[in-house]
């Protein structure tokens, strides 16, 4: 216990270190206040960053997506034109040459046998999933004489050769209207079919 | 306050000089300043005292310490006659702030007056306050920290003398449980007298006469100057009693009512009574109390109790009286457990 009255107000006080404690403590505020506004600021320069980062992330990924789309169009599209390419190798591929057989049909068929009719065209068929077109000519022709069989089966054995197809026979063998026995003409019909190119070994 | 300080930081303290541990008291005295300094590290140390040219305590002049006395902290005192202290009872339901205790000492509305005091006994429902108040100036106030304007010392206790000079009495006596304690204390502007009763403080009086007083009414009544009159009183020449007895009789009677009113009061006898104090006025006090209260006086030598040596402070050897009140307010801050107002 002590008896002191004292009289002194706080702001005639000064403090007796060089260093005062005050100054001390308002350093000490302003380093953490600095240290604060520091690590806030590059808080927020960090998630400027991450954003900046983020949305070209995102351009690229929309990039990605629209040259992604523009690829799988342009897919598609090359495996159409590829479908197309095929098809039309196929095609190419399976066309059949009907040179030799004009050709020959123009040199060996007999004098009594014209041809009146004479029709080329192409099956296509299905066989296992691949399309093959099947050659086949179609001849109507007109004989003239009086032993026309021999020279139909001397005709068709030329054709057989030709087309390989065993199995075809002269149809339709009639007489045509207006023949007599002085000069009689018979008709027939014929189909013959060939192997399809891609077969033929 | 730095007595509040939590103990994981007084380590520290020293480091900011917020304990005080460097301190001169500086007293503002009509004739000079008297300072003091002391320091504390592990017991008391007397580091030096001086007799300074007197400045008027108003702030304008700026007071520059030789380098001895710069101490870190300064107490600065003032014992002019417009100083007042005043030990108040006031009734336990007070609120105990500035501007009940002004109202108690009368200084209702004075804004002049700058005023301050120390609860001694918190006041409950049945039980009464007792607080020890002090008013001064306020240009006087504001006027002594703002002369201090060195780095050092720097002002940190602005009291009044008589105060600082009960504490040193409080600070430097051991408790007295057995009976009640006088003090009077006779310097150049004034004379107080205290009583105490086991460190309780029960009766304080300032009289406004002092031993300029004496040396006054001497040379007035001899005929002579201030100074002969003084070389007069130091020889001890002439017997002058008689002149001595016109000033201090009306404070020997105020010692006799008050004593009597403290005996009646505390139901107890004075046992012991101190003296201290310039020696034209103690000595006649003296002679003049052992025959009045028929008290035996002892006198009070606190530099002695407080185990100082003053060997090597001629002007401590001189007028040690005079240093009193500067060594009461060094003791009051360098007592960091004390409580404070």
């Amino acid at each position: 216990m002590k008896l002191q009255v004292n009289l002194i107000r706080g702001d005639e006080r000064r403090s007796a270190s060089p260093v005062s404690l005050k100054t001390v403590g308002v350093a000490l505020g302003l380093l953490l206040l600095g240290g604060l506004l520091i690590t806030v600021g590059l808080k927020f320069y960090r998630i400027a960053e991450l954003t900046h980062h983020l949305e070209q992330v995102q351009r690229l990924t929309s990039d990605l997506n629209r040259r992604e789309t523009a690829e799988k169009q342009r897919d598609t599209l090359l495996e159409r034109i590829q479908a197309y390419e095929s098809e039309l190798a196929f095609w190419l591929d399976s066309a059949f040459d009907w040179a030799p057989l004009l050709h020959d049909l123009a040199r060996e068929t007999p004098a009594q046998i014209q041809i009146e009719r004479l029709r080329l065209q192409q099956s296509t068929l299905d066989r296992d999933g691949r399309l093959r077109r099947i050659p086949q000519v179609s001849l109507q022709c007109r004989v003239e004489s009086v032993t026309p069989e021999p020279l139909i089966r001397e005709f068709h054995a030329m054709l057989v050769r030709k087309s390989g197809d065993p199995e075809s026979f002269p149809e339709d063998f009639r007489p045509l209207p207006g023949a007599d026995d002085a000069s009689p003409a018979h008709g027939f019909r014929m189909t013959l079919r060939f192997a399809p190119p891609e077969e033929t070994p | 306050m730095p007595a509040s300080l939590p103990k994981a930081f007084q380590p520290y303290s020293k480091l900011f000089n917020m304990v005080p541990h460097d301190v001169v008291g500086i007293e503002w005295r009509s004739d000079s300043l008297r300072a003091l300094r002391l320091k504390r590290n592990r017991t008391l140390h007397l580091e030096g005292c001086a007799v300074l040219r007197s400045l008027p305590p108003t702030g304008e002049a700026r007071l520059s310490l030789p380098p001895h006395l710069k101490g870190v902290h300064a107490g600065l005192l003032y014992s002019g006659e417009d100083a007042v202290v005043k030990l108040l009872t006031l009734p336990g339901h007070t609120v105990l702030d500035e501007s009940h205790v002004r109202d108690a000492m009368g200084l209702k509305g004075d804004d002049q007056m700058r005023i301050g005091f120390q609860v001694l006994r918190e006041g409950t429902r049945r039980a009464e306050h007792r607080i020890l108040a002090a008013s001064m100036p306020e240009p006087v106030a504001a006027g002594l920290p703002a002369m201090l304007a060195d780095l050092r010392p720097v002002p940190y206790t602005l009291e009044l003398s008589p105060i600082a000079l009960l504490n040193a009495f409080f600070m430097t006596q051991p408790a007295r449980e057995e009976a009640i304690t006088g003090l009077i204390f006779a310097d150049v502007d004034y004379c107080l007298f205290a009583f105490f009763r086991n460190r309780e403080l029960l009766l304080i009086r300032r009289y406004g006469q002092g031993s300029a007083g004496v040396l006054k009414h001497i040379s007035h009544k001899l005929g002579v100057d201030a100074q002969t009159a003084n070389d007069i009183v130091r020889s001890g020449a002439v017997d002058l009693s008689a002149a001595v007895a016109d000033v201090v009789t009306p404070l020997i009677r105020q010692i006799t009512l008050s004593r009597d009113f403290i005996e009646r009061h505390a139901n107890q006898p004075v046992g012991s009574m101190f003296l201290g104090g310039s020696p034209t006025v103690a000595q006649a006090l003296q002679s003049a109390l052992q025959t009045t209260l028929r008290v035996d006086c002892l006198e009070w030598t606190p530099f002695e109790d407080a185990g100082l040596d003053l060997s090597p402070f001629p002007e401590l050897l001189e007028q040690p009286w005079s240093f009193y009140a500067a060594f009461g307010s060094c003791l009051g801050i360098l007592d960091t457990e004390g409580a404070t107002a």
